[in-house]
């Protein structure tokens, strides 16, 4: 069996590589917490609601230079894209937004529902998500 | 711009009008009458199309859709039963049978409510608090224990005027309330603090104030005190009745015209 020969790494390719990695996670994480708030209230408030948090999560993250940060339009080209930035400074604006996210959806579904919500997609996290948000807290206890 | 206090302003210029034609009445009893059942008609029929309306609200596979759509169709079943009430209530007084058909469309009306209630509480159960529940559970048992003791209870032993089964409805009634004020808590129980709680805390009310509305009228028609403006308990069991389709309306209302504002979060 022949070994295939990779190229040598530096060290800066590998740090931009556990960059990007912890990039996606993040950005994994983020999704989550926002798409199952999302979900929370297209359920119990209908379609109306729904919109309207998405829409104001978005003016939000727009506000605050998300397209200047991250190059993309708006949070829902997550699905599609990962932002290639710093991953510290990205980890710190998905908490300000994380807490924008959870402020606006505790107003609609109220604080029992809200911690429900926030119950079950913590118990949904597979378990790389699950320590990545023991230690950053975008959906917290 | 937020206009959260239209509803609840219409509903108290509704109250102190309500309140002045019952005190004054104009045109005499039968104008009363008349004017009342009319009101009735018109609140039941926006109750059931509003509930309709806020089902829209949901997508086709939720069943908070399903909800709404069988809480108005049991309003449309108790719109229907109010305009056949109406009429006998307005030309035909002296011929009204009890029980009469209407009686028949109010309680085949609950059939759904109570199991559209059901359907949206049951995906919201997981996340309601027990102890909160255990508390409403109980206060709703003290209530129900309460209407049979002061109720029910003198009606069977005295059935005074009407046929058996005619007393019969009339204390189901208050009892088939009460089932749909708990189950209604149940759900503004795990909604109350939130947006979407709102729609709820009006849907509670109105079944509270048809509770209370049924609960005198079978204790006023047991007794043979039940006359419409001839006495206090006649006067709140009809502002309360009406008062039972406002709020159920209202509740309607707000699922439908629920938003979000920037200055929620």
């Amino acid at each position: 069996m022949s070994q295939e020969t990779l190229p040598p790494r530096s060290g800066s390719d590998d740090s931009s590589i556990a960059n990007q990695a912890l990039c996606a996670e993040i950005s994994l994480l983020f999704l989550v917490l926002v798409e199952g708030l999302s979900e929370a209230i297209l359920k119990v408030g209908g379609k109306r609601l729904a919109y309207q948090f998405d829409r104001q999560l978005n003016d939000f993250a727009s506000k605050h230079a998300w397209n200047a940060l991250t190059g993309l339009a708006d949070l829902s080209e997550l699905r599609e894209k990962v932002p290639d930035v710093d991953a510290g400074i990205l980890t710190s604006v998905y908490l300000s937004f994380s807490q924008y996210a959870r402020a606006l959806a505790k107003r609609i579904l109220g604080t029992q529902l809200l911690r429900s919500t926030e119950h079950s997609l913590r118990n949904s996290l597979p378990p790389r998500l699950a320590a990545l948000n023991a230690r950053h807290r975008i959906i917290p206890e | 711009m937020k206009r959260d206090w239209l509803a609840p302003l219409g509903a108290v210029a509704l109250l102190v009008l309500y309140t002045a034609v019952y005190v004054w009445q104009p045109g005499g009893q039968h104008r009363l009458v008349t004017i009342s059942h009319v009101l009735y008609v018109a609140f039941a029929l926006l109750a059931a199309a509003l509930a309709m309306r806020a089902a829209f609200t949901f997508d086709r596979r939720r069943p908070q859709r399903r909800a709404w759509v069988l809480i108005g169709t049991g309003l449309v079943s108790w719109a229907a039963a109010e305009i056949l009430w109406a009429y006998c209530q307005i030309f035909r007084p002296a011929e009204v049978p009890s029980p009469s058909p209407a009686d028949i469309l109010w309680l085949v009306g609950y059939i759904p409510i109570v199991v559209g209630m059901v359907v949206y509480y049951r995906p919201l159960s997981m996340a309601a608090n027990r102890r909160r529940r255990l508390i409403a559970l109980t206060l709703y048992a003290v209530l129900l224990v309460t209407t049979l003791v002061l109720v029910v209870q003198p009606l069977i032993a005295s059935p005074g005027s009407g046929t058996t089964l005619g007393s019969f409805a009339n204390m189901l009634y208050p009892m088939a309330d009460l089932c749909l004020a708990l189950i209604s808590t149940l759900s503004l129980l795990v909604l109350c603090g939130g947006l979407i709680g709102q729609p709820w805390r009006s849907v509670v009310i109105s079944m509270l104030l048809f509770a209370l509305a049924d609960l005198l009228y079978a204790y006023g028609v047991g007794n043979q005190t039940y006359m419409v403006g001839r006495n206090l308990l006649s006067g709140i069991v009809n502002t309360a009745y009406l008062f039972g389709y406002v709020a159920a309306a209202i509740g309607g209302y707000r699922q439908v015209t629920l938003r979000v504002l920037p200055s929620d979060a």
